[in-house]
């Protein structure tokens, strides 16, 4: 109940101030080993349709707010340093949104970023990166590209993605009800 | 769950289409029958058999594409056996030989069930057994009925009779 | 001329499926060497075989196979939370403001605002990374997994089967 109470207040306060402002901590993140600067997006892909920048004491907050209704959450968020998701309509065709894929995999190859899944269907890639130190976790870098969007995701800090499901079910919002209401 | 189904969209996609043109000759509403289906597919995916998934999406294409001729009947009076093949659909393929357009006319002239039997046994490859439980009929009648249908799609192909 | 009944219908046919076995096969050329009308069907039955051969199962337009693949999302059912549900909007105005935190009154920490932001934007951004890890499905766990469970803390696979007794005494 109290949990519920918790996400309804979370969410509530939302009907009030939604919109989509680029969280100006990228310039705090720079210096972590775990981010990875994916050039100008904005120059190859227009204006995009997502763009999240969480760092440093946002997401401290965020854990411990969660710490009481949702420990688990509260858990995986303590281990993360920085999330940034950069998201763009694909307006013509896919082939120039994988063109910058191959720039960012080199960006990625220079700076000691570890290749982990590469998955390429008939219209959907998918690239996953890892950055480590020894044997500890610094970042993960995620890139999808489909017919209708492309994706940069960079996580600095340690995530388990088997916990992904976890912390899924503890915030409870579907990616596509998330965006509509942009 | 949604690999599973976009395992299955790209197995058998086209060859839903290939049902769903056949019957219905009109290419939009063959693809609105085909997303219908594949839509039952995604909401009803936990209750088939995995290795049933094939004759069950044709099962259901077909009914579909069924139920639109119904509709249309409903709405139109025309007599089915009588509508001319639509040259545009299955036969826009200019490499085409003239007897493959003319075995494509000749298919989708055919009634039903004929029509369906032929498409699903002899253009999809569907085993006898598969074609009998997506018609419900018994495999006696698929064979008696599959009989017939190429027989009037040979006297449709041959030239000269004596 | 010739008539053929329904039983050579149903032997030719089984001769093209290869199902007719080699004595039936055998009698049934007999008889057409007899029967020039038997002997027609025959030929015009694998006339129309080698033509079925030729027409393939037709491609599925882009426009179809763009449909199919939206359908999951088309079809994923409603959030829990509707941030326009009228509900939600009733349960708000019936938590006391005393909840919220007392950051604001500390300019240097983060406003129960941006708080709230920045949970929305981590769901979306968590969202998107389990979207990423549906597609690349077994890969992800078999892979990254592996490396992980070396890399990530005992104290995170700890976590991990906490929050599975938690799943299954909820499941109870």
């Amino acid at each position: 109940m109290k949990l519920a109470i918790f996400k309804t207040l979370m969410i509530g306060v939302l009907c009030a101030l939604f919109s989509m402002p680029v969280m100006a901590q990228e310039d705090a993140l720079k210096g972590l080993d775990g981010f990875i600067d994916f050039g100008d997006l904005s120059a190859t892909y227009g204006e995009p349709k997502i763009s999240i920048n969480i760092g440093g004491t946002l997401l401290q907050f965020v854990s411990m707010m969660s710490e009481e209704g949702d420990p688990e959450t509260s858990e995986i968020l303590s281990q993360l340093k920085g999330v940034r998701v950069f998201g763009y309509p694909i307006v013509d065709d896919a082939s120039v949104a994988k063109q910058k894929f191959g720039e960012v995999k080199n960006t990625l190859k220079s700076k000691g970023w570890e290749p982990v899944v590469q998955v390429n269907e008939e219209n959907e890639q998918v690239l996953i990166y890892m950055k480590m130190n020894g044997t500890a976790m610094e970042g993960m870098t995620v890139m999808t590209v489909d017919d209708e969007e492309v994706m940069f995701i960079n996580i600095i800090g340690k995530l388990d993605p088997k916990q992904l499901g976890k912390v899924m079910n503890g915030f409870d919002v579907h990616i596509d009800d998330a965006i509509g209401l942009d | 769950m949604s690999r599973r189904y976009r395992q299955w969209v790209k197995e058998y996609q086209d060859q839903a289409w290939t049902v769903a043109r056949y019957i219905l000759k009109d290419a939009q509403e063959a693809e609105d029958a085909t997303q219908e289906a594949f839509v039952k597919l995604w909401n009803n995916q936990d209750n088939i058999d995995p290795a049933r998934v094939r004759p069950w999406l044709m099962k259901v294409t077909r009914n579909g594409c069924l139920d639109r001729l119904r509709r249309r009947r409903d709405n139109v009076e025309f007599d089915e056996s009588h509508m001319p093949a639509d040259v545009s659909g299955p036969m826009q393929d200019a490499a085409a030989s003239e007897t493959s357009v003319r075995l494509k006319r000749a298919i989708s002239a055919l009634k039903e069930p004929y029509r369906s039997l032929v498409v699903l046994r002899d253009v999809n490859q569907h085993s006898y057994e598969e074609v009998a439980g997506m018609l419900e009929l018994s495999l006696a009648q698929v064979k008696t009925y599959l009989h017939r249908a190429r027989k009037q799609l040979r006297e449709q192909l041959s030239e000269v009779r004596p | 001329m010739n008539e053929y009944d329904e039983k050579w219908e149903e032997q030719i046919n089984a001769l093209l499926d290869g199902e007719l076995s080699s004595a039936d096969a055998d009698l049934l050329k007999a008889e057409a060497s007899d029967d020039r009308e038997l002997a027609r069907a025959i030929i015009e039955a694998y006339q129309l075989q080698k033509a079925m051969d030729a027409i393939r199962v037709e491609r599925a337009p882009d426009s179809l196979r763009k449909r199919l693949r939206a359908i999951p999302r088309q079809q994923r059912p409603a959030p829990v939370f509707r941030i326009l549900q009228p509900r939600w909007v009733m349960a708000l105005a019936a938590i006391p403001l005393v909840v919220f935190s007392v950051s604001l009154m500390q300019p240097e920490e983060p406003s129960a605002q941006e708080i709230a932001k920045a949970r929305q934007d981590l769901a979306i951004a968590f969202a998107y990374l389990d979207k990423a890890g549906q597609f690349t499905g077994q890969e992800i766990e078999s892979t990254v997994g592996n490396t992980m469970s070396d890399a990530i803390a005992g104290s995170v696979i700890r976590n991990i089967k906490s929050q599975n007794e938690t799943s299954k005494e909820n499941e109870a």
